[in-house]
């Protein structure tokens, strides 16, 4: 009665878990907070969490450099200027969920004030990272002419998250499969590499991941 | 099995509605100065319809009848939320689904008492429940959520959105814009050529779809979307609503008459206990299990191609 049929692009529901644990591990050895949020009854998904203060150097101020790792520089303790910058404040929530009926990996994410836990809005996301992440577009369509981001509800915790609509996924992942060597086991890091430039220039994924 | 779309029982859902009693709510009254505090308007609402187009016209009604309210008046449409019971109901969601997920969160009350009692709110939208939209845009976002559900049903259906996609301009413009018309003709011209017949390019353009598109809500848990077939392959024996829930909600629902279910408790002590086996309620009625779900599909979708299926216990 439940059945799946494998198309070019596509990813089981069986692959991706199996995917998702392996990404886990590695970024776990890397350092990096991705981890795999499993409830009762409902099949897992990954999220990562990410200090947009930190993942992005603000526009005022450029941040030094040693030993090729960007130190954060600690704001005045001046609780005035603390408030008035945007990017001390805001958590981005990305989870990558699997959608059987489009029989692939689906985008969700969130933004809220790290201080209030306010939701912050795609515009209040986007002003706070330097030249704007100008691939998040709200008026953005599809082939299908569908809305490329919109809010959703998720699919699990039922509350509004935006995501990036499905159905050009299995044709571009086709695409990018089939352009890449040794992209055997790797259809997860692959698409999230891909519809990751989205948070550019914020990294989802990075090259250490696919060594 | 027969194509047609039995046009007597598509005609008598569309047709369909839900008395409501809104009121403002008490704290929004009292922060917009709204004097006439215990008035309500009672409202005939089709069950196909969805919160946001009744929203202007609620607000209005309000605004006018307490004499002109101005700051009624200035409320963004964008902002106007309703919920029952203080639950946020959420506006992408047709009425009469939102009517029948309340009226199974009832246990005690098989049937609620009518009118449907909505509480209007103008102020504090809870924008971490319900999808937040933007000024002048509600119609288009309804819209919007309207045609994304039926390109979701069509890649169900066929692996692909071509049927939607096939469609004229003018045809794809006409499903939106009749259906918010209420103009029962003009929106089937369009959406027979969407639900008839099964998909395109699978053994010769077969007569069953791959899948039905189908959504199952159980009060506390997350939506149920699962890709069901129709029809057994081997046997083409179409699957009857009872077999396909029994297969995918076997915690919550047996095909046995009077079955039962077991699932641990939801007190958090992880003991298994039975449970009399839920109903499942679609435009308000109790669907027998034995009816074929290629036949509810056809026929008793809603408007959105998706069959909304509510479990009551």
């Amino acid at each position: 009665m439940v059945e799946q049929t494998a198309a070019v692009g596509t990813l089981s529901q069986q692959q991706f878990t199996c995917e998702a644990a392996s990404l886990v591990e590695k970024a776990k050895a890397l350092g990096e907070p991705w981890t795999l949020v499993e409830a009762a009854d409902q099949p897992a998904y990954l999220k990562r969490l990410v200090s947009v203060r930190s993942a992005v150097r603000p526009a005022t101020d450029e941040l030094p450099v040693s030993d090729g790792v960007v130190d954060v520089e600690e704001e005045p303790n001046d609780g005035a200027t603390l408030h008035s910058d945007p990017l001390s404040e805001i958590t981005l929530e990305v989870h990558a969920i699997y959608s059987k009926t489009w029989q692939c990996p689906v985008l969700y994410f969130s933004a809220w004030s790290a201080n209030t836990g306010t939701p912050v809005s795609l515009d209040g996301l986007k002003n706070a990272v330097r030249d704007g992440l100008p691939d998040l577009d709200l008026t953005a369509r599809t082939a299908y002419h569908m809305p490329f981001i919109a809010q959703q509800d998720h699919p699990v915790l039922g509350t509004p998250f935006y995501s990036i609509h499905p159905c050009e996924t299995a044709m571009l992942m086709a695409e990018m499969l089939s352009n890449t060597d040794a992209a055997d086991g790797r259809y997860l890091l692959l698409w999230l590499s891909l519809v990751g430039t989205i948070f550019h220039p914020i990294a989802l994924v990075h090259s250490s991941y696919f060594n | 099995m027969q194509g047609a779309i039995d046009e007597t029982v598509a005609e008598r859902l569309w047709d369909g509605q839900v008395p409501l009693r809104i009121s403002v709510h008490p704290a929004d009254a009292a922060a917009l100065g709204v004097h006439s505090k215990s008035l309500s308007l009672y409202l005939s609402v089709h069950r196909f319809s969805y919160l946001t187009l009744i929203a202007t016209d609620v607000r209005r009604f309000f605004a006018d009848a307490d004499g002109g309210n101005a700051r009624l008046g200035e409320v963004d449409d964008a902002d106007i939320w309703f919920e029952c019971k203080g639950e946020p109901l959420k506006w992408h969601y047709p009425v009469g689904l939102l009517a029948d997920m309340t009226t199974a969160a009832n246990a005690a009350i098989p049937i609620a008492p009518l009118p449907w009692h909505v509480t209007v709110r103008f102020l504090n939208f809870p924008a971490d429940k319900l999808l937040r939209g933007h000024s002048e845009s509600m119609l288009s976002m309804t819209s919007d959520a309207f045609m994304s559900m039926i390109k979701e049903a069509d890649f169900m259906r066929n692996g692909n959105i071509k049927k939607v996609m096939g469609l004229s301009k003018q045809d794809q413009t006409q499903l939106w814009e009749s259906f918010a018309a209420h103009r029962f003709r003009d929106f089937w011209n369009v959406n027979a050529q969407l639900v008839a017949g099964g998909s395109e390019g699978v053994n010769g353009g077969g007569s069953y779809p791959r899948f039905v598109p189908m959504r199952v809500y159980v009060a506390g848990c997350a939506v149920v979307q699962e890709p069901v077939s129709p029809v057994d392959g081997e046997s083409d024996h179409e699957y009857t609503l009872g077999e396909i829930l029994s297969n995918i909600l076997p915690r919550y629902y047996s095909s046995i008459p009077g079955g039962q279910v077991s699932r641990r408790s939801p007190n958090g002590t992880g003991e298994v206990t039975t449970f009399p086996a839920a109903v499942p309620i679609l435009h308000g009625i109790e669907v027998p299990p034995d009816t074929p779900l290629v036949w509810l599909s056809r026929n008793c979708s809603y408007p959105d191609n998706f069959l909304h299926v509510v479990l009551r216990f």
